[in-house]
């Protein structure tokens, strides 16, 4: 509803011609666009490019934050070893790095990865810390009345419980991954959805700015897609 | 006769807890009881009388702070398959279909797959055409007869039932008595039952331990000796009523 709204007005803006198209471009031009990205070259400059980064990055994230969570649950000594350092590295903006990644890693691909899993490693440790702290104490107990060692209750017991939560912490993360990625992107670089923003922004071809946005919108929204079928496939007892 | 060696005996036994403030709280204050094989035993009591701190300590759940527990004339020393538990909390792992639940127990003793046990526990549980869904699929009650099921598979001495009936309604209530009555009947095998419900206690036990609060301890016991198989017209009989109104008189409020 809101939605329809925003476009009417938005509609109604750019028909009686009340800014200049520089700064807002009719929603025909941004549609006209927006389907001009959808080009090859426009996908193997750019797309490509920008989903290699965030896949990299997120997998990469996820293999150290899942074995760190599940630690840092399963052991005192590990919680206090990793537990303050991921809280306090949480509230540190990502944003406030971005410099420090260029200075360390250049403007290639090691940077934007550098920059998604500073902003989603850490934060996802303490998720998966609490995702497979949240086991009912009878399901542990009967694993033990039964005679489990303490690596089959977590095998056999803990991640299974916590799969479905985990799974819904890494869709979540995937979301930031991609903020991430583009906010590299736009700092610096020489391919990406990002820039292409950016430089479209360079060249006052807003058009192309706004198809660009709605380009990252759509994407983060099919990747949630992604992982919500995937999850509902996989996890059909919750 | 023969003097016969109790199956679990509680000599002494103390637990207390650190409570909020740092402030030492005595559980259990000092506790000896002996349960002989086949023996039915109910604890009641209020509230804080640690009657489920007991249980725990039985299964190897918690230690002791003071006093031994030994079981077939060991001491215990952690949980084992030798000695079940039954929860309050239904516990079923929802990942896992019926059929797995049930057969959690004997997948983890040995890995020959005893289909014919299962099936025949299916079916005890009237829970047959649930056996390929998921606990998310089951009443209240029917969670409990699966939870009762698995623990019962892997054939223990002793099975500890924490308030298994504590949150089902008063029908399902007494279907699961009943059901519970017939496996124990048909195992023959020992049954420890912690309730709040004195009728349910005086209906399914040879005998009832009644505990007090603050520490808890144990402030009386009484034999029922109805007439067995046990069921709920006996509910009615004035042989059921004088052993209530004794174990009521007992009890602290």
């Amino acid at each position: 509803m809101t939605a329809i709204v925003l476009l009417f007005v938005w509609v109604l803006i750019s028909f009686l011609g009340l800014v200049d198209p520089i700064f807002l471009p009719s929603p025909y031009e941004t549609l006209k666009s927006f389907f001009r990205l959808l080009s090859l070259q426009f996908i193997q400059e750019n797309l490509v490019p920008s989903t290699i980064r965030v896949l990299f990055a997120f997998l990469l994230s996820v293999v150290i934050a899942f074995p760190l969570g599940l630690l840092s649950s399963q052991n005192a000594f590990i919680r206090k070893m990793i537990l303050p350092i991921c809280s306090f590295t949480r509230y540190l903006p990502v944003a406030a790095f971005v410099p420090l990644c260029i200075l360390w890693f250049g403007i290639d691909d090691a940077q934007k990865v550098a920059v998604i899993m500073l902003g989603v490693t850490f934060p996802l440790v303490l998720l998966i810390g609490a995702d497979t702290a949240s086991v009912p104490a009878e399901l542990i107990e009967t694993g033990r009345t039964f005679g489990l060692t303490k690596a089959q209750i977590v095998r056999r017991i803990v991640l299974p419980w916590a799969m479905p939560t985990i799974w819904e912490d890494l869709r979540i993360s995937a979301g930031w991954a991609w903020s991430y990625l583009i906010l590299a992107e736009l700092v610096a670089g020489n391919s990406g959805i990002g820039y292409f923003v950016v430089q479209s922004q360079r060249y006052l071809e807003t058009a192309n700015v706004f198809a660009g946005i709605l380009f990252i919108g759509l994407l983060g929204l099919f990747t949630d897609l992604v992982f919500r079928v995937i999850g509902s496939r996989l996890f059909r007892w919750v | 006769m023969t003097m016969e060696l109790p199956l679990l005996e509680f000599k002494n036994i103390s637990k207390e807890f650190v409570g909020s403030g740092n402030r030492q709280i005595v559980a259990i204050g000092d506790i000896s009881l002996s349960i002989r094989q086949g023996e039915f035993v109910s604890i009641v009591g209020p509230s804080g009388c640690g009657k489920t701190t007991l249980l725990r300590l039985a299964a190897g759940l918690d230690t002791p702070s003071s006093g031994r527990i030994l079981f077939d004339g060991e001491p215990v020393i952690g949980p084992s398959p030798e000695r079940g538990l039954v929860f309050q909390a239904y516990a079923a792992f929802p990942w896992l279909t019926v059929r797995e639940n049930i057969a959690f127990g004997l997948t983890v003793a040995n890995s020959v797959r005893n289909d014919e046990l299962i099936n025949l526990w299916l079916q005890k549980t009237g829970l047959t055409e649930f056996a390929n869904h998921y606990p998310k699929a089951l009443s209240g009650g029917m969670r409990q007869r699966m939870a009762l099921a698995r623990t019962m598979i892997v054939a223990p001495k002793i099975v500890f039932l924490d308030e298994p009936m504590g949150a089902l309604d008063q029908r399902t209530r007494e279907k699961m008595q009943l059901f519970l009555l017939q496996v124990v009947w048909e195992t023959n095998i020992t049954a420890v039952l912690v309730t709040h419900d004195i009728r349910e206690a005086v209906l399914l036990s040879d005998r009832i331990i009644m505990l007090g609060a603050r520490p808890g301890r144990i402030v009386g016991e009484i034999e029922s000796n109805l007439a067995k198989p046990r069921s709920h017209h006996q509910l009615a009989t004035p042989e059921f009523e004088s052993i209530y109104n004794q174990v009521i008189s007992i009890l602290p409020e």
